[in-house]
């Protein structure tokens, strides 16, 4: 499969301090991808930077042939980037109708996401749908948060720590849902530590260590590989 | 304190509640959504009061003057933003503070240069000269009724736009998470801009439905912008919801404080009233981050 999208050694930091020295991945289109390693280890500063909130020191980002590194952040969502953020980041002051309306981007193409569809594939949110963005649980905030990045009717769906804080049954309605929308294939890159669960849905796995993509690799040569697990992600 | 009183009191302290709300409503999206400290915004209000002054004595017809007034200083508003705020949005808050504190200087002194020390009249259309009776025995000035429904209506407007449209949404989810905002495809430095002129705008209208009140003057957006801070403050920043119910609440405890009690006790209540507010809601009313 060709790469729809790709990093080329993107580097990046904050002020003086460097965080990210040679981050280079690529995602097939329909791919499910994991970036996976330890706490501080450069996660979340490369979709920082992917989404245009970080600008990269050095380095190329490219969506489908078309550099974005440098773009601001709403050109990048635009283009069908979406993203759902560590901590969620709900618009408290907006009710949960409003969260996915004020996000939604029409792209002309048939069976696109709207209000109704993403309240079909959350029901919960359907329940809630009157209620304010700070009157949800962490589970339906997480929802709620993919729905409004669905809303944008994403070609590339970013999700940095998508279960994490959530109670067991949540996180599995999660992954069951994420699930569906590898079947629908939309191609989706995903930070978090539920190897498990990862393991079941994604294609390809990085490990970034120290800013670095130290390993990189199919389902298979993960999970038959546990010398690796200890090594970069502290399982 | 009279039926009559009361009634005529509460439709100043309305009126005075209806104009703060709008010199507020820009005043803090813009500080909501940018954090953005804007000082200037009393020196819009007092631009447009001057620029309505001048129109009417060119056209000879209020409506019109007030129409262009609020136009041209939404393009002053817009103007500033683009020219010179916006390469200020990432600065201290103290440098925006004595960014705009020039700035209030400058439309000090280019008001001075124009129009002179001397404040101008405003003139009334006749129809709005004339008291009318609102109940038995008690005459209420007819101007004073005009920009209540006038200020009301905008107000009104405003709410539902902030409230029911998707531009509404948008400043909404800025005011409360920029960053989040734009990562979904927003274009929040337009929306700021748009905002930016809006309050410019609306900030000019309550000028000029001052100024047949206080007389048009330079250093009148000055208290202007301190009671609009106060109701920023207590509304919670970024909130219009929050700026319509502080502003009417301020305008009402103000106005029934000047009847009630001595001038010394009147002059403090609406900071007392917001060290009280504060101190049970720290973020305001209505805070648009939580």
């Amino acid at each position: 499969m060709s790469a729809f999208f790709e990093i080329k050694n993107l580097e990046a930091g904050y002020g003086n301090s460097k965080v990210l020295f040679d981050v280079s991945l690529k995602i097939a289109e329909g791919e499910f991808v994991t970036l996976m390693g330890r706490n501080g280890m450069g996660k979340s500063t490369t979709i920082r930077s992917i989404m245009g909130i970080l600008k990269p020191t050095a380095g190329e980002i490219y969506h489908d042939g078309t550099r974005i590194d440098g773009l601001a952040s709403h050109k990048i969502a635009k283009r069908g980037i979406g993203f759902v953020p560590e901590g969620r980041h709900i618009f408290p002051n907006l009710s949960v109708r409003e969260n996915l309306l004020m996000a939604q981007i029409k792209r002309g193409s048939a069976n696109e996401w709207d209000v109704d569809s993403v309240f079909d594939f959350f029901p919960r949110l359907a329940e809630r749908m009157s209620n304010g963005g700070d009157q949800l649980s962490g589970g339906e905030q997480q929802m709620l948060a993919i729905g409004r990045a669905l809303m944008t009717n994403p070609y590339l769906l970013i999700l940095d720590e998508a279960t994490e804080g959530l109670a067991p049954i949540i996180r599995d309605e999660i992954w069951d849902q994420l699930g569906k929308l590898k079947a629908m294939g939309v191609s989706i890159l995903i930070v978090d530590k539920e190897l498990d669960a990862l393991s079941e849905l994604a294609d390809h796995h990085f490990i970034i260590e120290k800013g670095e993509i130290v390993w990189q690799g199919d389902n298979q040569a993960l999970m038959s590989n546990p010398a690796i697990h200890e090594k970069f992600l502290g399982v | 304190m009279t039926t009559g009183l009361f009634v005529e009191q509460s439709l100043n302290g309305l009126q005075l509640g209806v104009m703060l709300f709008l010199v507020t409503a820009g005043l803090t999206l813009v500080f909501g959504i940018m954090d953005f400290i804007n000082l200037a915004h009393g020196s819009l209000f007092m631009f447009g009061a001057f620029l309505a002054a001048t129109f009417v004595k060119i056209t000879g017809i209020f409506w019109l003057a007030l129409i262009l007034a609020v136009l041209a200083t939404g393009l002053i508003g817009f103007v500033m933003e683009f020219l010179v705020l916006r390469r200020f949005y990432h600065r201290s808050h103290l440098d925006q503070v004595l960014l705009t504190f020039g700035f209030i200087l400058v439309f000090n002194d280019i008001t001075r240069i124009i129009w002179g020390s001397i404040p101008l009249p405003m003139p009334l259309p006749e129809i709005l000269s004339m008291p009318v009776q609102i109940m038995p025995g008690v005459m209420y000035p007819s101007f004073r009724i005009a920009i209540l429904v006038l200020g009301l209506i905008v107000a009104l407007c405003l709410f539902l736009i902030i409230e029911r449209t998707r531009l509404g949404m948008w400043i909404r989810a800025g005011a409360s998470d920029r960053q989040m905002t734009s990562a979904l495809g927003v274009n929040v430095g337009l929306v700021f801009t748009l905002v930016f002129a809006a309050g410019a705008a609306l900030a000019a209208l309550a000028g000029i439905m001052s100024g047949p009140i206080s007389a048009v003057q330079i250093g009148m957006g000055e208290p202007i912008l301190i009671l609009a801070l106060v109701v920023t403050v207590i509304g919670g920043i970024g909130s219009v919801k929050g700026a319509l119910i502080a502003a009417i609440m301020i305008g009402m405890v103000d106005t029934f404080g000047r009847v009630m009690f001595p001038p010394a006790i009147s002059s403090i209540l609406i900071y007392l009233l917001m060290v009280l507010i504060l101190a049970f809601r720290p973020r305001g009313l209505f805070p648009a981050n939580v």
